[in-house]
């Protein structure tokens, strides 16, 4: 497979009260194209901050971060900002749609900003709202209207909406019941199938089941790497004890 | 009350530059209007003030030397309600001062010289000089020790026509009622030698008993002199009754400060617009820690409460900055007011008022932010944790993104706007107030602003090169005609000179210009109908429609030489100079006077001709002025020179002091007879009037530019302030949302338009009711000012200008986007 994304020396530390808080010391990482990558560890492992420094959310102290062949890590603010938009999607635990816009608007504020307005366009929207579960009366319905697994679903659609290269997942099911949770990881699974690049982040063994590859993180550093067949091929149960095990290899 | 003093004071501190700006804002505001208010009433003590402390006469009563007679004063010498009056002799001219303030430049002043002996008998003069310390002694006024900055011991020299004449300064005086513009003090001596060279008056001064009508009384003292006179002395008399002299006063000095009032009014717009603006945005930011307080035991009426102290405490902390500089502003507007009427003394600066005004200033602060706070009550808890769920109005979508055809930031940035209408409404209403401001500044400074509007549109004179008044002994017609023949020449007219007519039986006296074809004048615009052409016909300046209260059509009478006529108005002037002037045709006013001939020529010169060369050509031509020849020493190497320049010194003052139009002489000297006539006399005064008059209008036009300056500048910074607290409450207020649309790969420049393409319409709606607006304020200064130019492609270029303005402050001013960072939004 081919390498998406690869740190070298990947560096990133916080100033608390004069003392500074070294997050991810010198990382070298390799994320492939088609994988559905899990990043997985322990509260303060730094989980979270890798996915934004992998994403171009937020910029290294130290080394480099690559999208393919292009250097991120170097970008500025807003060329950072048109690099996400033409090659990333993201879906965040807290959600994120935009309270003052409708489903439809919140998923358009996303596509128009890459593409031109088209009849295709909103065909293509209305697919994947259906697709994910979204039915065409809620359309209209602002986020406060919907409950939170139709939120994050409307999250994943806006997410995809502009084709990205990757798509990077922060606790995607965190704020979710275990009922709406299924229903998202199945949009997950989906996109997978369909060779989306995936990269989540999730301490919940269920989430982390559905992906091919996960990565243990502890104190800032890849400590273990373990590797699962398709999910939808694979037997669940097995699946979920090595799992498992490597986790407890780990320390989880 | 702690609690909420905290709470307060915790706003404050969470919101510190949007505090900083709404205090700037708030003193701006209150030293604005505290200053002009207290100017304003300051204003109308400074008179009094004045009369009092230089024990001036109250009334004045002004002849033209040759219309006076000493028999008119016994009218007042019986009269019971005059306490006391007096009279003296003053010359006046517009005189170069050379060296003016030191700057090697020399200046056109009007200047009036008196008597010592004059300036006593007029006023109290406290001064200590002594008039025989030096050869050629003045003393001028405190305020013109302040604008010529002159010390005790300089010289001044003075210049008119080819004089020149140095008086040493030996002090200074305080003046009273009486300033007629730069009033000097000279020695006897030096006045009688001034006085064969300028315009000479006569004035009266009169005080009456408490309770007098002065206008009554003046108007009595005229009829008096009208019937004592064998002459119509109507066009030679001027009069200033206490009353009007008070009431000039006031107006003229309060200006200024009625201006600045206005820019307070926009200010105080502003600030009520911002504060509600302010207020309803933190409340919707701080929606659920509003429900946290009142979970806690809060009630809505103390969180209501913490945001009126907020607002009364940054009010209260403006008015503690803002007062000193209302105190001295006060006194400096106050200072600027006493030296437009020539008074130098201490002025008293109103206390009460800008007391007043600043507790009125907290007080409206505290009142808008208590309507606004009120709103707190609409949340209970619960409510406010949903974020105040039903504030969004779900039934109708506005600008749906699928519809999108042209740049999605730009429908963002318009969906937001109509979503946020209402607060928008108060952004409208500050930028309607201030294009207001910029479009009269600019309109009436770019138009007054340029010495040759002035000169050519708003005068309401002609304004030839040369103007020479002929002595009695040239025949008009004759001479115009020489006059025109001459290469340098482009055209000749004879307009009449100093004559005055009463209207419609009124008292005042108004000037009258008579022309015999005033298609041929230049600079005598209408604004209406059109000259007149016939003999009963008539033209009126602007302001004198409204003061005689007549329109286009009507017909008017004129008195003149006690004989009165009736004369159709074909036109409205423009004159903001002289508003009270009327026109008619030479034909029209021999209708009054038969056996007027007029003794005035104006000479408009071709472009490429030197004024000061053709003047000496004419001196060639037709002699000196004959004020010159009066002079003029006697000398001469032979008998025979001597005794012509003798003759020739005689015959001036013969035509200068008795009126005489021709002489002859003849003297036999042995076998020698020496003969000579005044035929080489016929220029009794030459002057350059358009190039004095430009002189006077440029100083005219510095003022007006700076105060057009000043409206447009006070607009441009109310603007940048409303602007940058609108910019940094919204920023705080989306926050999330604009983290959102960062982390969906819309980039700061695209957010910062987004966000500064919102006020757009909003500035549009507020720039067109602006203009609106302005026009029709410009309506009325056509009515009582004069007509101003009003260029559309001007007002169009000016008003895209202030949405370019709006545009690129609100564009800096969203630049905080920029420090919005997704990370931080998303690790919150």
């Amino acid at each position: 497979m081919d390498t998406i994304l690869k740190t070298e020396k990947l560096c990133k530390s916080f100033s608390n009260a004069g003392l500074q808080q070294h997050v991810i010391k010198n990382m070298d990482l390799e994320i492939y194209e088609g994988d559905f990558t899990v990043i997985m560890g322990s509260s303060g492992s730094g989980k979270s901050t890798l996915l934004y420094a992998l994403s171009g959310m937020d910029k290294p102290t130290l080394g480099k971060v690559y999208f393919g062949k292009e250097e991120i890590s170097g970008l500025n603010n807003d060329q950072l900002a048109v690099f996400r938009r033409k090659n990333c999607g993201f879906v965040f635990q807290s959600i994120y749609l935009l309270d003052n816009m409708n489903v439809f608007d919140n998923i358009m504020t996303g596509a128009l900003v890459v593409q031109k307005n088209s009849p295709e366009l909103i065909d293509r929207v209305k697919t994947l709202l259906k697709k994910v579960g979204i039915e065409e009366d809620m359309w209209k319905k602002y986020p406060n209207q919907l409950s939170g697994g139709e939120c994050q679903r409307v999250g994943i659609v806006r997410a995809v909406i502009n084709n990205p290269k990757i798509l990077f997942a922060d606790e995607p099911t965190g704020a979710l019941n275990s009922s709406s949770g299924q229903d998202v990881l199945d949009v997950f699974t989906d996109l997978h199938k369909r060779g989306q690049s995936i990269v989540m982040v999730t301490h919940d063994i269920k989430t982390a089941l559905r992906g091919s590859r996960v990565i243990y993180l502890r104190d800032g550093d890849v400590v273990g790497e373990h590797r699962m067949q398709d999910y939808e091929t694979d037997d669940l149960t097995k699946r979920r004890e090595s799992l498992q095990d490597f986790l407890n290899e780990m320390g989880w | 009350m702690n609690k909420i003093l905290r709470l307060s004071f915790a706003n404050i501190k969470k919101h510190k530059r949007e505090s900083i700006l709404f205090m700037i804002l708030i003193t701006l505001g209150i030293v604005l209007l505290s200053a002009s208010v207290s100017a304003v009433l300051g204003i109308k003590k400074i008179t009094p003030k004045m009369v009092k402390e230089s024990g001036c006469f109250n009334n004045l009563v002004r002849f033209d030397q040759k219309y006076y007679s000493e028999k008119y004063l016994e009218f007042l010498k019986d009269n019971k309600d005059v306490e006391r009056f007096d009279h003296t002799s003053v010359v006046t001219d517009i005189i170069k001062v050379k060296n003016y303030q030191g700057l090697g430049e020399d200046m056109l002043v009007d200047i009036s010289f008196v008597p010592e002996s004059g300036e006593r008998s007029m006023e109290s003069f406290k001064t200590d000089v002594d008039f025989n310390s030096v050869e050629h002694p003045i003393v001028l006024s405190k305020t013109n020790k302040d604008s010529l900055e002159v010390k005790k011991g300089d010289e001044l020299t003075i210049a008119w026509d080819n004089k020149e004449f140095t008086f040493t300064i030996i002090g200074f005086y305080e003046t009273g009622l009486w300033d007629l513009g730069t009033k000097m003090v000279v020695s006897e001596d030096d006045f009688r030698f001034l006085e064969n060279c300028m315009e000479r008056y006569e004035t009266v001064g009169i005080t009456t008993a408490d309770g007098v009508d002065n206008k009554a009384l003046l108007k009595e003292f005229k009829d008096y002199c009208e019937e004592a006179s064998i002459n119509d002395i109507s066009g030679g008399v001027s009069d200033l009754a206490y009353e009007d002299i008070v009431s000039a006063n006031d107006i003229n000095m309060s200006l200024l400060s009625i201006i600045i009032m206005m820019m307070s009014a926009v200010i105080v717009i502003a600030i009520m617009v911002m504060i509600r603006f302010r207020i309803v945005s933190d409340i919707k930011e701080q929606i659920v820690s509003i429900g946290v307080l009142e979970a806690m035991g809060y009630t809505s009426g103390q969180i209501a409460a913490a945001y009126i102290f907020e607002y009364v405490l940054i009010a209260v902390f403006s008015t503690l900055i803002g007062i000193a500089p209302a105190f001295l502003a006060a006194k400096g507007l106050l200072k600027n007011a006493a030296s437009s009427i020539y008074y130098s003394g201490e002025v008293d600066v109103p206390v009460v008022p800008i007391a007043i005004c600043t507790l009125s200033f907290v007080v409206f602060v505290g009142v808008v932010a208590l309507s606004r706070a009120m709103s707190v009550r609409k949340y209970p808890p619960v409510m406010a944790f949903r974020k105040g769920i039903d504030t969004h109005n779900f039934k109708k979508t506005i600008l749906p993104l699928e519809n999108t055809r042209s740049n999605v930031h730009i429908r963002l940035a318009l969906k937001d706007l109509f979503q946020n209408a209402k607060n928008h409404i108060g952004l409208s209403v500050c930028i309607m107030a201030c294009t207001v401001l910029v479009l009269l500044g600019f309109l009436i400074g770019s138009f007054l602003g340029k010495p040759d509007n002035i000169l050519n549109a708003v005068c309401g004179h002609e304004l030839c090169d040369i103007r020479i008044e002929a002595t009695g002994n040239v025949e008009p017609e004759a001479f115009a005609k020489e006059l025109s023949e001459m290469s340098e020449v482009k055209k000749v007219l004879t307009p009449a000179d100093g004559l005055g007519v009463k209207v419609n039986d009124g008292d005042d006296s108004r000037g009258l210009e008579v022309y015999d074809d005033y298609s041929k004048t230049s600079t005598i615009i209408v604004t209406e109908g059109r000259l007149p052409e016939h003999e009963n016909e008539i033209a009126v300046a602007v302001q004198a429609m409204k003061t005689i209260g007549v329109k286009l059509g009507d017909t008017i009478t004129v008195e003149h030489a006690k004989v009165k006529k009736k004369y159709v108005i074909t036109g409205i002037v423009n004159s903001a100079v002289d508003s009270n002037t009327v026109y008619l045709t030479t034909d029209g006013f021999k209708l009054m006077s038969p056996a007027y001939k007029p003794s005035t020529f104006d000479i408009y010169l071709n472009d490429d001709v030197d004024k000061k060369e053709f003047a000496d050509l004419l001196r060639n031509r037709y002699g000196k002025e004959i004020a010159e020849y009066k002079d003029d020493k006697i000398d001469g190497d032979s008998l025979e020179e001597q005794i012509k320049s003798t003759a020739n010194k005689k015959m001036a003052e013969a035509m200068l002091e008795n009126g005489v139009s021709y002489m002859e002489y003849s003297v036999r000297v042995g076998d020698k007879v020496i003969t000579g006539s005044t035929s080489l006399m016929k220029i009794k005064t030459l002057t350059f009037v358009r190039e004095e008059n430009e002189e006077i209008a440029h100083m005219f036009c510095v003022s007006i530019t700076g105060i057009a300056v000043i409206l447009m500048a006070v607009s441009a910074i109310v603007v940048i302030l409303i602007l940058s607290i609108l910019m940094a409450s919204t920023i705080r207020k989306q926050y999330r949302e604009l983290g959102i649309m960062k982390g969906l790969g819309y980039t700061s420049r695209e957010l910062k338009f987004q966000m500064a393409f919102r006020i757009i319409p909003v500035a549009l709606m507020g720039v067109i009711l602006g203009t609106i607006l302005a026009m029709l304020l410009m309506k009325v200064v056509d009515a009582y000012v004069a007509k101003i130019a009003v260029s559309v492609f001007s007002v169009v270029f000016m008003d895209l200008a202030i949405l370019f303005y709006c545009f690129i402050c609100a564009y800096i001013c969203a630049k905080r986007i920029k420090k919005i960072s997704v990370y931080e939004l998303i690790s919150e």
